[in-house]
């Protein structure tokens, strides 16, 4: 068991995440183009303009390719009979075990872009935690859901 | 019990009282300034009527709300109505009622009353409903009616609390939820004169101790300490001429003496407040509860389900463990305590080290307090040393610029901060015995946390970059706690300890590697 969890989340999930990058920068590109205009307005020093346009493409990078790829790579699970595994993580990496016998209930959730690309997040709620898959395909994250459902009501205590 | 009942009269001094409290400020700001705008342009009258106009409002409104707010029980419901201008109306079932807890304030107790504080399942920090003031026999009344009432449909309170939760959290028929018997399903009802046996009692000079060494009153000293540094910094003495700055060296002096004297009378009367609360604490072992009571001017009353607590947690303040004390604390799901910030409730605020293990092993007889500690690998002892460091270095570099040069003073607090990162690589560790995890982690103060493992939601280990080089890891284990968890957390444990934890937690056996 201990080999990383067997599954991967979908691929779809690295198109989603980038999209969420893209949204990002775009949202940091407008602020930074709002200072610009500012800076010529009020005649602030202009090496600002600089080190925004160079943060900006770092962050672009970082959000869009680097980061989506990365924690897509590093993101398992695996739901067994006693217990759910995941691991995930981008610098730290995480790895959880939730019990089927703490599991309260669970949860499938779609924002907008998840919904246009057939995705959906599952989150697992025990009496203290919530734990997240993210980016599942719809019919896998609908099965998941029914499958911890189900082990978890008839998970006995085994201590 | 269903014709609607107000609360004893005293409760109009206790609202009034409470939001006078609460209008102090207003009132001191606008006395203030009314005695100092003499022929400002509303003139002092109003001001100095202000404070009058608004404790007469507060008499006023003590009174309308003691009017209006009356309780009943109906149709298996608490229903309480109140509310001034804007009517609320709450309706309590019965069987979403977790516990009823009560305690006596000054004035209840003058009166042989009592205030009743009741607490419902999912409530989030505040009773759902306190009755301020009402005699002890109608509180008897209340808790027999309701005990009546749940006994009657024990069968179908169990089911309409799995239906209340689903309604909760609003999922469809197919997310179940599992209730666990010992947290919804038993309510607790404390009886007023009930007592068991005693466990544990704290001697009058315990008491004293525990409060010269309490955070108050070490607080007041830290204040003490901030405060004499401000002078230093603040009064610019140079520019001064000579004869304002004798003027003002005296006036210097007069304060300091001053201030000295209202630390050392602030440091008594937070001794003094912490002795009266602390005054006759005492722990009771009923057959399935513990009773811990303690007040003098104010009796405290925690009835705690032995079913309900999650862990136990040994904490160590830095004072207090250098003369080989500590202080035992309870995890509770679904605590019912949340005076004074306390998440948990204590159960020892002062014992000798050596006495926890008997204690708390005869409470409960699952867990085993005196393991040994696995401790942390050198190798991890730098990073210990380091990490209170950095967390201060951003803080300590603006000080450093914003008060030169006396600012380079404040590099001294590196060596200290990395002693003390040093003591809590000492401190840390861990031990798993039988179905019993220990995680032992310090900062200022030690925490010890004992759980069992039909008590951890979900446990955690983790890795960031600079611990995969030296092949640490951290793990964190989650138990239910009132509202969210209680995260018990070691840090920079070897890899391998890592894997045990997680092995030992986990159902299904295997080996193997954590690869993380």
């Amino acid at each position: 068991m201990l080999n990383e969890p067997k599954n991967r989340i979908a691929e779809k999930a690295l198109v989603v995440w980038k999209i969420h990058g893209v949204i990002q920068t775009a949202v940091f590109f407008i602020i930074a183009i709002i200072v610009t205009v500012l800076i010529f307005l009020y005649d602030w020093p202009k090496w600002i303009i600089f080190v925004m346009a160079l943060l900006l493409l770092i962050d672009g990078y970082f959000s869009i390719f680097f980061a989506p790829k990365l924690r897509w790579k590093r993101w398992r699970y695996e739901v067994r009979e006693q217990e759910i595994e995941l691991q995930h993580g981008l610098f730290v990496v995480t790895r959880t075990l939730v019990p089927m016998i703490r599991v309260q209930h669970v949860d499938t959730e779609q924002g907008p872009i998840l919904k246009k690309y057939h995705l959906a997040t599952i989150s697992i709620s025990t009496a203290a935690t919530v734990h997240e898959i993210p980016a599942l395909d719809e019919e896998e994250a609908e099965h998941l859901r029914r499958t911890i459902s189900r082990l978890a009501r008839v998970a006995d205590e085994d201590v | 019990m269903s014709e609607k009942k107000r609360l004893h009269p005293i409760t109009i001094v206790l609202n009034t009282l409470k939001e006078i409290r609460e209008a102090l400020i207003p009132i001191f700001v606008t006395f203030f300034l009314g005695t100092e705008n003499e022929d400002g342009f509303m003139g002092s009258t109003f001001f100095t009527l202000l404070p009058l106009i608004i404790i007469l409002w507060t008499i006023f409104s003590g009174f309308a709300h003691w009017l209006r707010f009356t309780y009943r029980i109906e149709e298996g419901e608490l229903r309480i109505e109140e509310g001034l201008f804007i009517r609320k109306k709450r309706y309590i079932p019965f069987e979403r009622i977790q516990s009823i807890s009560t305690s006596e304030g000054i004035l209840q107790r003058i009166f042989g009353l009592v205030k009743m504080s009741i607490e419902t399942a999912g409530g989030n920090g505040e009773a759902e409903a306190t009755l301020t003031a009402i005699s002890k026999e109608e509180a008897g009344r209340i808790k027999e009616a309701l005990k009546r009432l749940k006994e009657n449909n024990r069968t179908d309170v169990a089911d309409a609390n799995v239906g209340d939760v689903q309604q909760l959290t609003g999922g469809p028929a197919n997310q179940h939820m599992k209730v666990e018997g010992d947290v919804l399903q038993e309510p607790l009802f404390q009886q007023a004169g009930e007592t068991g046996e005693v466990v544990y009692m704290m001697s009058f000079k315990e008491i004293f101790f525990v409060s010269v060494t309490s955070g108050g009153a070490l607080g007041i000293i830290a204040a003490a300490a901030a405060f004499l540094s401000q002078f230093d910094d603040w009064i610019p003495y140079d520019r001064l001429f000579s004869e304002a700055r004798e003027y003002i060296a005296h006036g210097l002096i007069i304060a300091f003496i001053l201030g000295i004297v209202i630390i050392f009378f602030a440091y008594v009367i937070a001794i003094v407040r912490s002795m009266l609360k602390y005054a006759n604490f005492t722990v009771e072992k009923a057959e399935d509860h513990l009773i811990i009571s303690y007040g003098l001017l104010e009796i405290r009353r925690i009835t705690v389900p032995l079913k309900r607590v999650q862990g136990i947690e040994v904490r160590e303040n830095l004072v207090r463990s250098l003369f080989g004390y500590a202080s035992v604390y309870l995890i509770s799901a679904g605590s019912n305590s949340r005076e004074e910030g306390f998440e948990h409730f204590v159960v020892c605020p002062f014992i000798k080290k050596e006495k926890i293990s008997g204690i708390v092993e005869e409470l409960f007889p699952d867990y085993r307090i005196d393991v040994p500690t696995h401790p942390i690998p050198r190798r991890a002892k730098y990073r210990y040393m380091v990490r209170p460091v950095l967390y201060l270095a951003l803080p300590v570099a603006i000080g450093v610029f914003l008060l030169k040069p006396w600012g380079f003073l404040l590099f001294l607090l590196f060596p200290i901060l990395a002693f003390i990162g040093y003591l809590a690589y000492r401190f840390a560790g861990w031990n798993i015995t039988g179905d019993q995890l220990m995680l032992r982690s310090r900062f200022f103060n030690g925490r010890t946390l004992y759980t069992l493992k039909n008590r951890i939601q979900a446990v955690n280990v983790h890795k960031n970059w600079f611990q995969r080089r030296k092949r640490l890891g951290t793990v964190d284990a989650t138990i239910m706690s009132g509202f969210g968890g209680t995260v018990g957390r070691t840090v920079d444990l070897d890899e391998g300890d890592l894997l045990k934890i997680y092995q030992w937690y986990s159902r299904t056996k295997g080996d193997g590697e954590l690869n993380l």
